[in-house]
Order: C-alpha cells, then sequence, then structure tokens
C-alpha cells in the first residue's frame, strides 16, 4: 500500500457510484438520472484533470515501466493476484481521453435524446468504470476482469440502442471478442506461472524467459513456437480483434453502422484503442522478444489495415459505413506507430490515439446530425447541404481536413510521427502508409464536397435547418481541441516523462541482451 | 452373494455405534427426518393448506443449514471417520452440503405458487425433495462404498418419482419411466465396479482402498482397474457426462421445472463429491492409469454438450446440455488431479449451482404451462413484460457464459488455471475453445428474452405475474452471484478449507 489517497481507486468509484444512484432513481425521474450522469462524468473528468496537472509530482515507483498514484492491495494471495492500480505517462493519456469520449456521450444522449435514459445512462458510466480499469490496473488478473468484465454493460447497451441490425452485430462482436480474450486468459495463467506465483505486472515483466524449449507435436516432431511466443500470440489475438486489424475486423461496420451516435462516440472513441493500449502496455514489455520475432506480421496486418479500410471506404455509399471504414484505416495507421518499436513511432502513436479518439467521435456525430436532418445515409441521395448549413459546412470542414491529416490540424502532427517512426524502421512501410493517407483524402473530401457542395439534392427533406446552439456546441470544442492540437502538438508530449522511451527501452531490452550475448559468444569463439 | 460379503464387511461398523457419531451427522439426520415428519404430516394437512409443507420443510432445511454452518466452524481442519469409516465428518462434506440445502431451499421456496399454478400440487412433492436432499447429504460425506451405493439409491429413487410429478402428462411420465431405466443400468454398473474393487481391495472403506492402492502400486490388477472405469461411469452417469447423457435432456424436459431446477443442480454437486472423494483422494495413487479415460470423457463432454446447445429450441433441454458442458470443465479439475483443481471444482460447483437455478428459476416463476414455457418462442419478449425476471435470468446465464466479474467465471478460471499448473494446457485450451462455442447459445437466451413479442395487442399475457416471495429468493441468489463473484476470496477460501480438509488423512495417514 503507498502512501496517500487512493485516487486512482476513486477515478473507479465514481462511475459506479454514479450508477448505482441512477439505479436507484426510479425511472420516471429521468431529469434526476441525466443530472446523476453529468454530474458522474463530469466529476470524473475533473478528477483526471487534477491527477494530470499533479502528474509530475506524484511518486514514482515500479520497473520497468515508472506508474505513479500506484495502489496495491492484497486480493486474492492465495494465487498472488493483488489490487494492484497505476498512472505511467501513456496510461494518462488514455485515461484523459477516456473520460473526454463519455463525458461527450453523456452529453450528445443529453442532446439527442435517448429512450430508456436509465438503462442507457446507467450502463454507460459503468463502461465507463470498467475502460478506466482496464487502463489503471498493473495487474494482470485484475486487467483481465476489466477487459471481460466491460463487456457485460457494453453487452446490454449495444443490444439495447441502435437500429434492428444490431442484436447480430453485437452477438458477432460479443462472440469475436470473447474467443480472443479467452485464449488471452490462458496466456496470463501460463506466465503466471512463469513469475513465481504472481499476477502482477512487474513480476511477470521480470520473469526469465532465456532458453525455453520449442514445443513440438507429440508424436509427430514437428517443431512449432515456444511457449511464451504462443502466450504473446494469445495476447496479440485478443488485442487485434479489439483494434481491429484486418483479418479480425469483420465485427466492426456492422455494429458502428447500428450505433447512436452517443455510444459511437465512447465506442469507437476508447473501446477500440484498448486494443492499442494492451499492444504498447502487454505485448511489447512483456515479451519483447516475440515482439520483435512477429513485428514483420503485425507490420503487415497493420498495413493492410491502412489500404483496406481505405478501399473500402471509397467504394461505401452508407455515410457511416465510410467512417467506420476510416476508422479501420487509421487504427492500421496508429498500430503501424505501434509496431514499428521506436520512439518517435510511439509518440506519434500515442498523439494519434488523442486525435483519432477526437476526430472518429466529431464525424459519428456530425453523420448523425446529416442522417437526421436528411432521413437517409446515402452519399448518392446528398448534395448542396450547404446552402442549409452554414454552420455544418465549417464545423464538417474543420473535421475531414483533420481526418485526413491536414497540416495545422491534428491529424497531421500524429501521422507524421508515425511516418517518421515507420521510416525508421524500414522506409517501405512509410512509403505503403503514404498511399493511405492519399486514399485518406480521397475519400474524406469526396464525403464532404459530395454532401455539401453543388445544388441541394432533388429528392431532400423540406425545411432542414442548420446546426441548433446546442449541437454546435458539442462539436465547436472538438474542432477547438482539433486546431489546438495541430498547432501544439507536443502537449501530449510534456505529460509523458520519459515513458515512451521506458516502454521502448522495454521492448528493447532483451532483444538487445540477446544481441550482445551472442555477440560475445561469436568472439569467444574467434577467439 | 458378493453383496452378501460386501454387507458383512460392512456391518460390523454399523453395529457398534459410538455415541458421539450421531452428533456428526446431525445435518443428514434433521433432512432424513424431516422426510418422514412431512409424509406423516401430509396425511393431516388438507389441500388448500399444503402452503403450510413447504413452510416446514423450509425450517427443516434451515436448521439443517444452521447446524452444517455451526459444524463447519467447530469441525476445524479435522476429518472425524463417523462409524468406522462408513462416512467422514469434514469441512468438505459441509461444504457439499451447504450447496444442496441452498439448492433444496430455493426450489421449495419457489414450489408453493409453482406447483400451485401448474395443479400439481401434491403433498409428497416435498417429503420427495427432502429425501433426496438427505441422499445428496449422505452420499457428499460417504467415506465407503456401500454407502456411496446406498446414498445414490436414495437420491435416485426420490427423483424417479419426481420426474414423473406432472402424473397426467405424457412427457413427464416419459421422463420418470427413462430415468429409472437407465438410472437402474448405471447403478448396476456401479455397482458391479465397486465389488470388483472390493474383490481386489478386500475393503468397502475408503481410507483402507487408499492404503492398499498406495502400498501395492506395481502389480495393479487389471480387474482392479476395470471396477475403477465402472464406478467412474455409474458417477458419471449422476453428473451426465457425455456419454452417459442420454437420458439428460429427455428427462429435465419432461420432468417439472421445479425438479429439472433441483436435480440439475444438487445431483451433479454430489455426485461430484463423491468423485472427488475417490478419484482426486483415494484413488492418486493410480492417476496415471485412469487420467486418460477422463480426460476423453471431459474432452467428449465439453465437445457434444456444446455443439448439441447450439441448436437447441427449449431452455430445459438447452440446460441440459450446458450441464453436460459444464460436467465436462469440472471433469477437467478431476482428470488433472492437483490438490488446486479440488478447489477450482468446488468453487464451480457453487457458481453452477447459484447460475443454473436463476435460469430455470425465472421461467418458473413466471410459467403458465410447463411444456409451453420452456420453448425459447414462449420467452419471447419476457424483457419488456417482466424486466427483473429477464434481468435475473440475464445475469444468472452471463455467469453460466463464464464472464467476469459473475461467480461463473471463477469457477472456469481456476479449473483451467489448475491444468496449465499441471502442464495439461491441452485441455485447458480445447476448454477455452468450447467456452467460446457457448457464448454464443447462452447470450442468445438473452436476445430472445428482449426481442419484442409477436402476440398481437389485447392478447392474455402469456405469463404469470411472479411471486413475490419467489422473486425475493431468486433475486437473492442471482445477487450472490454478483457479490461473490466480485468478492471470490471468501468462496475461495472456504473451497480451500473444504480441500484441506479433504486431504488431511492423505497427507497424515
Amino acid at each position: 500500500m503507498t502512501s496517500g489517497f487512493s485516487w486512482l481507486t476513486l477515478v473507479l468509484l465514481i462511475p459506479v457510484l454514479g450508477a448505482v444512484a441512477i439505479l436507484c432513481t426510479p425511472r420516471r425521474e429521468a431529469w434526476l438520472i441525466k443530472t446523476f450522469a453529468l454530474i458522474a462524468a463530469l466529476a470524473t473528468g475533473a478528477l483526471v484533470l487534477g491527477l494530470l496537472l499533479n502528474f509530475s509530482q506524484a511518486a514514482v515507483t515500479g520497473s520497468p515501466i515508472s506508474f505513479r498514484y500506484a495502489e496495491n492491495v492484497q486480493w486474492l494471495p492465495q494465487i498472488g493476484a493483488s489490487y494492484r492500480l497505476g498512472l505511467d505517462g501513456l496510461s494518462a493519456w488514455f485515461l484523459a481521453l477516456n473520460a473526454v469520449v463519455f463525458l461527450l456521450g453523456v452529453v450528445v444522449a443529453l442532446v439527442r435524446g435517448i429512450d430508456r435514459p436509465k438503462l442507457f445512462f446507467g450502463l454507460l458510466i459503468l463502461t465507463e468504470a470498467a475502460t478506466a480499469g482496464v487502463i489503471l490496473s498493473t495487474d494482470l488478473l485484475l486487467f483481465y476482469l476489466f477487459w471481460e468484465g466491460m463487456l457485460l454493460p457494453l453487452y446490454f447497451l449495444l443490444s439495447s440502442f441502435g437500429s434492428e441490425k444490431r442484436q447480430r452485430a453485437t452477438l458477432k462482436f460479443i462472440g469475436y471478442t470473447v474467443a480472443g480474450s479467452l485464449l488471452m486468459l490462458l496466456a496470463i495463467i501460463y506466465l503466471h506461472t512463469q513469475s513465481g506465483g504472481s499476477f502482477s505486472y512487474e513480476a511477470v515483466a521480470a520473469r526469465q524467459t532465456t532458453a525455453q524449449a520449442v514445443v513440438t507435436v507429440p508424436g509427430l516432431g514437428w517443431k512449432l513456437l515456444t511457449p511464451d511466443q504462443f502466450a504473446f500470440l494469445a495476447f496479440a489475438l485478443a488485442f487485434a480483434i479489439k483494434v481491429p486489424l484486418v483479418p479480425f475486423h469483420t465485427w466492426l461496420p456492422d455494429l458502428y453502422e447500428s450505433l447512436p451516435a452517443s455510444g459511437l462516440t465512447f465506442f469507437a472513441g476508447i473501446v477500440s484503442k484498448l486494443g492499442i493500449y494492451g499492444f504498447i502496455r502487454y505485448a511489447m514489455t512483456l515479451f519483447p522478444r516475440s515482439m520483435h520475432d512477429f513485428q514483420g506480421l503485425l507490420l503487415v496486418l497493420a498495413l493492410i489495415s491502412i489500404l483496406y479500410g481505405a478501399f473500402m471506404a471509397l467504394q461505401e455509399v452508407d455515410i457511416k459505413r465510410i467512417v467506420a471504414y476510416s476508422s479501420i484505416s487509421h487504427l492500421g495507421f496508429l498500430s503501424l506507430g505501434v509496431f514499428a518499436l521506436t520512439v518517435i513511432g510511439l509518440h506519434g502513436a500515442i498523439l494519434q490515439v488523442i486525435n483519432h479518439g477526437i476526430i472518429i467521435a466529431a464525424l459519428f456525430i456530425i453523420m448523425e446530425f446529416v442522417e437526421v436532418r436528411t432521413g437517409t445515409r446515402d452519399r448518392s441521395l446528398m448534395s448542396g447541404l450547404e446552402k442549409a448549413m452554414p454552420w455544418m459546412y465549417f464545423l464538417f470542414m474543420i473535421t475531414a481536413l483533420a481526418a485526413l491529416g491536414m497540416p495545422g490540424l491534428n491529424g497531421f502532427a500524429g501521422e507524421f510521427m508515425i511516418m517518421l517512426g515507420a521510416f525508421e524502421a524500414n522506409w517501405l512501410l512509410a512509403v505503403i502508409a503514404g498511399i493511405g493517407v492519399v486514399l485518406a483524402s480521397w475519400y474524406m473530401l469526396r464525403l464532404h464536397q459530395g454532401l455539401m457542395h453543388d445544388p441541394l439534392h432533388k429528392g431532400t427533406k423540406e425545411g432542414m435547418t442548420d446546426l441548433h446552439l446546442r449541437e454546435r456546441w458539442i462539436l465547436i470544442p472538438l474542432c477547438a481541441v482539433m486546431v489546438v492540437l495541430g498547432l501544439f502538438p507536443n502537449i501530449v508530449g510534456q505529460l509523458d516523462q520519459g515513458s515512451v522511451q521506458q516502454y521502448i527501452a522495454a521492448s528493447h531490452v532483451q532483444h538487445a541482451s540477446a544481441i550482445i550475448s551472442q555477440a560475445h559468444h561469436s568472439r569467444e569463439v574467434h577467439a | 452373494m458378493i453383496l452378501a460379503h460386501m454387507l458383512a464387511a460392512a456391518l460390523p461398523a454399523l453395529q457398534f455405534p459410538s455415541g458421539g457419531d450421531v452428533v456428526h451427522l446431525l445435518p443428514e439426520l434433521i433432512v432424513g427426518g424431516g422426510f418422514i415428519i412431512t409424509m406423516i404430516l401430509d396425511t393431516f394437512v388438507p389441500p388448500s393448506k399444503r402452503t403450510w409443507l413447504a413452510v416446514w420443510s423450509l425450517g427443516v432445511l434451515l436448521a439443517a443449514a444452521a447446524v452444517t454452518v455451526s459444524d463447519w466452524i467447530t469441525v476445524g481442519a479435522q476429518q472425524i471417520s463417523v462409524y468406522a469409516d462408513s462416512f467422514s465428518y469434514d469441512r468438505f462434506g459441509l461444504f457439499i452440503n451447504c450447496l444442496i440445502l441452498l439448492a433444496a431451499l430455493f426450489v421449495i421456496a419457489l414450489s408453493p405458487s409453482y406447483l400451485e399454478r401448474q395443479k400439481i400440487h401434491h403433498g409428497e412433492f416435498y417429503s420427495l425433495i427432502l429425501a433426496a436432499t438427505a441422499g445428496m447429504m449422505f452420499l457428499g460425506s460417504s467415506e465407503s462404498l456401500m454407502m456411496v451405493f446406498l446414498s445414490i439409491e436414495v437420491l435416485s429413487l426420490a427423483l424417479y418419482l419426481l420426474s414423473g410429478f406432472r402424473r397426467g402428462n405424457a412427457k413427464s411420465q416419459e421422463a420418470g419411466f427413462k430415468y429409472f431405466l437407465m438410472g437402474g443400468f448405471a447403478s448396476a454398473i456401479l455397482l458391479m465396479g465397486m465389488a470388483l474393487v472390493y474383490g481386489e481391495t478386500g475393503h468397502t472403506q475408503l481410507p483402507a482402498i487408499a492404503q492398499v492402492v498406495a502400498s501395492d502400486l506395481q502389480s495393479v490388477d487389471p480387474l482392479l482397474l476395470t471396477g475403477i472405469v465402472l464406478v467412474f461411469v455409474g458417477l458419471g452417469f449422476k453428473v451426465s457426462a457425455a456419454p452417459f447423457h442420454m437420458w439428460t435432456p429427455d428427462v429435465y424436459e419432461g420432468a417439472p421445472l421445479a425438479v429439472t431446477a433441483f436435480m440439475s443442480v444438487a445431483t451433479k454437486v454430489a455426485a461430484f463429491a463423491a468423485i472427488l472423494r475417490i478419484f482426486s483422494v483415494v484413488l492418486t495413487p493410480l492417476y496415471t492409469h485412469w487420467e486418460v479415460a477422463v480426460s476423453a470423457i471431459s474432452i467428449l463432454s465439453m465437445l457434444i454438450g456444446n455443439l448439441v446447445a447450439l441448436r437447441q429450441t427449449n431452455i430445459k433441454r438447452m440446460l441440459a446440455y450446458s450441464g453436460i458442458a459444464q460436467a465436462g470443465y469440472m471433469l477437467i479439475g478431476v482428470a488433472v488431479s492437483g490438490s488446486a483443481a479440488i478447489a477450482g471444482v468446488l468453487v464451480y460447483l457453487a457458481a453452477y449451482t447459484l447460475s443454473t437455478f436463476g435460469v430455470l428459476a425465472g421461467v418458473m416463476l413466471v410459467a403458465k404451462g410447463d411444456d409451453d414455457s420452456s420453448s425459447y418462442r414462449s420467452l419471447r419478449g419476457l424483457g419488456h413484460a417482466h424486466p427483473y425476471v429477464a434481468a435475473m435470468m440475464a445475469l444468472s446465464l452471463l455467469s453460466l457464459a463464464g464472464f467476469p466479474p459473475l461467480l461463473g467465471f471463477w469457477g472456469k478460471f481456476f479449473v483451467f488455471a489448475s491444468a496449465i499448473q499441471n502442464g495439461q494446457i491441452a485441455l485447458a485450451i480445447w476448454g477455452v475453445l468450447t467456452s467460446a462455442i457457448s457464448i454464443f447459445y447462452y447470450i442468445r437466451v438473452i436476445l430472445i428474452l428482449y426481442s419484442p413479442q409477436e402476440a398481437e395487442k389485447g392478447a392474455p399475457s402469456p405469463w404469470f405475474a411472479p411471486a413475490r416471495a419467489g422473486a425475493v429468493v431468486v433475486g437473492l441468489g442471482v445477487a450472490a452471484t454478483v457479490v461473490l463473484g466480485v468478492f471470490v476470496p471468501v468462496v475461495y477460501h472456504l473451497a480451500l478449507s473444504a480441500r484441506d480438509a479433504l486431504l488431511v488423512r492423505i497427507a497424515a495417514p
């Protein structure tokens, strides 16, 4: 138990208490339910902001990653599982994004209105607690509990709100995720046997991984992989499904299409980012050797995601699905920055996590506003909306430009750093990823022009109005953040306090030592 | 002939009961006595006042539960032999008692309104449930093959009758008859196995068998192995492990919901207690000989249970196949045979008891007709009509599917963890892959519960309003799966001390 107040527990507790308060409120007192949800989301946001502002003053513990605000309480001592929380320079940003997108989800639901508010808001802020738990936990079993437990409120949320298609889409999503994460559970248990009976991140990271025998098929003698590599693949699969990287992406378009914007803000904003987070926090630092063994495979998957998402976005006519596929492409970019295993690439990826979280939320909100006004999601049935909606034109313009990586807006800095990082790893990666950037400009600008320019489409509904004041005030702060982060991208870097270096060092440490020992070995042989 | 020998071997133990021994069987005897008194009371209680029989039975069960809990505290970590190793008085047996009593309490609390609505409110119901409960509790503490067999007969006879309790219904009659026939075969096989084990070792008492088995490892007789396999088949029938599961779906479907809920849960708990006592403790020296067979049965159960459950359209049948699969998961814990595995199986049993019961109890609360109400089609829209009941069922189903932080997750977690610790990674991976399949049929039911109802407006509701008392009981059970899931150290600690008590005499013979 570290001295001081358990601030991180409070981050988890506020949403849970909010959910309990909502549960206890009668259904007809809708205003009270909404107030509770808003208070919980605001209070969590304020607390997270306070934690970030005092971040550099907090005590530092742990290796290979140093955590601040660390907490450690014995929980299941018989099997070495504890309630351990911690925050580092990397998870701090995920936590911030988490607080923002859930607050945004609450605000959008308040502005747009939602049926069954008690169910929606209760589940929404319960999900916030679970995702915050995924980000904060530094014990592998606790991490898994939040990771999988997150699906409980999400499941009810996804299956209760949205279009008719949602049931199948939800089932697909849950089936995919559970299959992936159950294998990760086995890998976690395996790591537990290797770490001397502890689930703590630190103990697992410090385990002995050298000289592992390769597993062979009994009776046939085929050589497979080492147990560590199997464990790595289990982790990677769970995260790749959540991101999603391309062969595991099929749950995404249907689900995104069926969800309302209030759900999408946080689902596209944070839930899919947790896959990226998992790659950085767990796959990279717990399995440095395997990460290098499979780096090529992961990079190829990231490139395929970039291109596949972009091409699919080009051929779609449904505006919501275009954004969904663009999200796959952008998440491919993020993954590229992570898998390049360079400091600048990881910096770029973290910056882009924030950027993409904000941009994708804004895009989905805009698409819903468009759909509500035109009554359709078919790109070919819309044009010339600018005349009726100057505000929409302007705000959509900024968002689209940010999404395609226009210099001066936030998407640029992140993508540029990722490209640099990829270039450091292999110049070809940067070239192929560059194609994705070009395609992004194509489908984004085409979407914006198609919807906004030209004469008004004939079949358009009469009496379309521009964004209402409240709708504008959802989008204006988001666009402001895009501009500010675009002009001062180093804001994100300031919090980091050396965490990115630590992650990259941890992902290289054993690799480097292996190379060194090999060098020693060869020198001895020569001598 | 051989039966006479076995009885002769067992009888000396029974002839000289020392005074203290009765006390150690008090929970079992309370329920057994309650059974007889209920039967007599039934003849005096007028049909309109039968709810009082339920109240009385609840009192009996609560008294037994109170004694069990106080025994848990007083017995400590010891394992006390009762009637010269016929029974064992230890925390393991008490843990099992608790689960069985919990199931019985739940069922009887829900039964009056359910039986009344189905027009089968006969007094025998309560006495038979108590008889089966007593048999199961005896089975949980049996320390001799004879007592294992007798306890199984007691519980089975009561359950045969209960399965056919909807007397006018062909399906129910079929269930009773089928269960009786198949159960008779299984009992015969079990007895044959016991006879062979007795013939080879010369003992019916488990500790004595353990000594013989441990001292004579070099020359394992094929007859002994045959006996062990037959014993496992007989017990495998009771836990409905594949390929001895054929009776399960039909019997679960035909039996009244209350009986299905009771026997799907409590029988499995009691039979697993016997399997753990015999296989995970006494026969561990022969582990290498039966490991493959148990692993194979476990793998087969997971596969058949999960795959066939996907195609079901009736919640009773679905739960029957899910129960087969769950038996497969628990058998992983037997097949890896570590001391951690025993605790894992105990946690699993607790989770299974609460969750399976939660699902069936939900249907029981609102069922109009037994056969109609358990089909998927009739459950459509329950989430809108009775949100409370549907939420309870949904949480229980998610617990069965193994979502953290619900208790069902922890059962799977501890069993898989013990498999990996013992190097049986293939079993664990198989378990995980089949659990991924199971998500689909559990979630499918939840989707059905919350999908819109097809019936036109103005039609009478296809459900009864849930009885208040019953709803509270189900709520308590489901709350337990959530709370105990979050505070799992409590359950795990209890399971560990039950496990330790089981191993006392093996550790220090």
